[in-house]
């Protein structure tokens, strides 16, 4: 019994770590006032083309179809993945014009209407 | 078995304290990204007394104030847009109240006001304006800052939390740009195919792995920085793959034309970035990679 309320506490706990931390996103400005931007996005991107080995049915396609990112209402990241990019995307760009401190929000949708955005300061 | 049971305490209250931390950003994330900015200040629609100018509030009585409360509610207003051009910006807000006025007041300090816009650097006020408005012959790569108020009956509210836009030389791609981008992808596929040879003595850099040895995560960097392309479009085309076109990217003005990013490969084949600026110029880099296993 105790050993099954321990499963279950280990599996709700590392659950909610998952939902906790949908992106993860860190910029950091340069001495050349350019801010490099790394973001990683927890996402299964399935593409709709693999087969569940065991049933042999398809897993449907599950995938982010626009990722944003915005400094100052000034768009700095307009992409449009498709299901060929990677399990849990990994974005990484730079633009010029911010300072340390400033705001950085970033934003994914996906193609079942999943979102979900966070905000940092850029370093 | 009682190390088991202390440890599953140990995880309960673990869990606990997860739950409460997976609870907060949760919150935050649903908040409209201009509201949260405001946090600290005023809510947007607040109303009446905090909208009134101390000033200019001072015609009305105590006791009318309660019976006209209905008439002379002072929304503070919001900026949704604000977008830097060719020495210019477009200001954006919602102007659907009836019988009021907007007003914007613009310097290239921060801190603008209604009160102290004449005396900072730049500062210039345009009453009675409608969305969206363009103020131009402002200096290019200077950063201006920007808030709303609204006017009733001669009655100015507090205003709105100030935004900040650098005008460029060259504007922003709109979102009706990207749409007809987005019909571009066979163009794309083509170009891509038959033109790569095109610029590769001009230093643009695919940069990925010689050998993949997991089709499922190859890490790309296109990098078409040596060309200096201007706004545009860049594209990561897989030609090899089911679906050619891994990603695309807007690149804004302000944005360098390099991206980083991880893409899926079926089989051994090229990586293929093609940069499209808004003129129509096309700019083509490849890098071969073989793919030990299908990742797709």
């Amino acid at each position: 019994m105790k050993r099954i309320i321990l499963v279950i506490v280990i599996f709700l706990t590392t659950t909610h770590i998952c939902h906790a931390v949908n992106i993860k996103v860190r910029a950091v400005v340069d001495a050349d006032g350019i801010t490099q931007v790394k973001a990683l996005i927890n996402h299964p991107m399935e593409t709709g083309a693999r087969i569940n080995a065991k049933t042999g049915e398809t897993i449907p396609a599950h995938y982010i179809t626009k990722v944003n990112a915005y400094w100052n209402n000034n768009e700095v990241l307009h992409g449009i993945p498709s299901p060929a990019v990677s399990k849990n995307p990994y974005f990484s760009f730079k633009f010029k014009g911010a300072t340390a401190g400033d705001t950085l929000e970033m934003s994914w949708e996906d193609n079942l209407g999943n979102v979900d955005s966070t905000s940092i300061n850029i370093r | 078995m009682k190390v088991i049971y202390t440890m599953s305490r140990v995880f309960a209250v673990m869990h606990i304290c997860l739950f409460l931390l997976a609870c907060l950003p949760a919150e935050d994330v649903i908040k409209d990204p201009i509201a949260e900015k405001g946090e600290d200040q005023s809510s947007p629609f607040s109303t009446d007394t905090n909208g009134v100018n101390p000033e200019q509030g001072d015609g009305n009585s105590q006791g009318n104030s309660d019976t006209d409360d209905m008439d002379n509610t002072l929304v503070i207003p919001e900026i949704t847009l604000a977008n830097a051009g060719d020495q210019q910006i477009s200001v954006s807000w919602d102007d659907s109240l009836e019988n009021t006025k907007y007003n914007l007041y613009l310097a290239s300090e921060s801190g603008v006001e209604p009160l102290n816009y004449s005396v900072l650097s730049d500062g210039v006020a345009f009453l009675d304006v409608t969305s969206p408005y363009q103020i131009k012959g402002l200096t290019n790569d200077k950063k201006y800052f920007i808030v709303l108020t609204t006017e009733k009956v001669n009655l100015e509210s507090d205003s709105s939390i100030e935004v900040s836009a650098i005008p460029v030389s060259q504007p922003a791609i709109t979102v009706d740009e990207s749409l007809v981008m987005e019909q571009r992808s066979s163009a794309i596929i083509l170009a891509a195919t038959e033109n790569f040879n095109q610029n590769e003595n001009l230093g643009v850099i695919i940069k990925a792995p010689d050998i993949a040895e997991n089709g499922a995560v190859v890490s790309v960097t296109a990098d078409f920085q040596p060309i200096i392309p201007g706004p545009g479009a860049l594209w990561i085309v897989v030609p090899n793959n089911p679906v050619p076109i891994a990603a695309k990217f807007l690149i804004q003005p302000n944005v360098l034309p390099v991206i980083a990013t991880r893409i899926k490969m079926k089989t051994s084949g090229d990586i293929i970035g093609v940069y499209e600026t808004t003129d129509g110029d096309i700019y083509t880099a490849k890098k071969y990679v073989n793919v030990t296993i299908s990742g797709y």
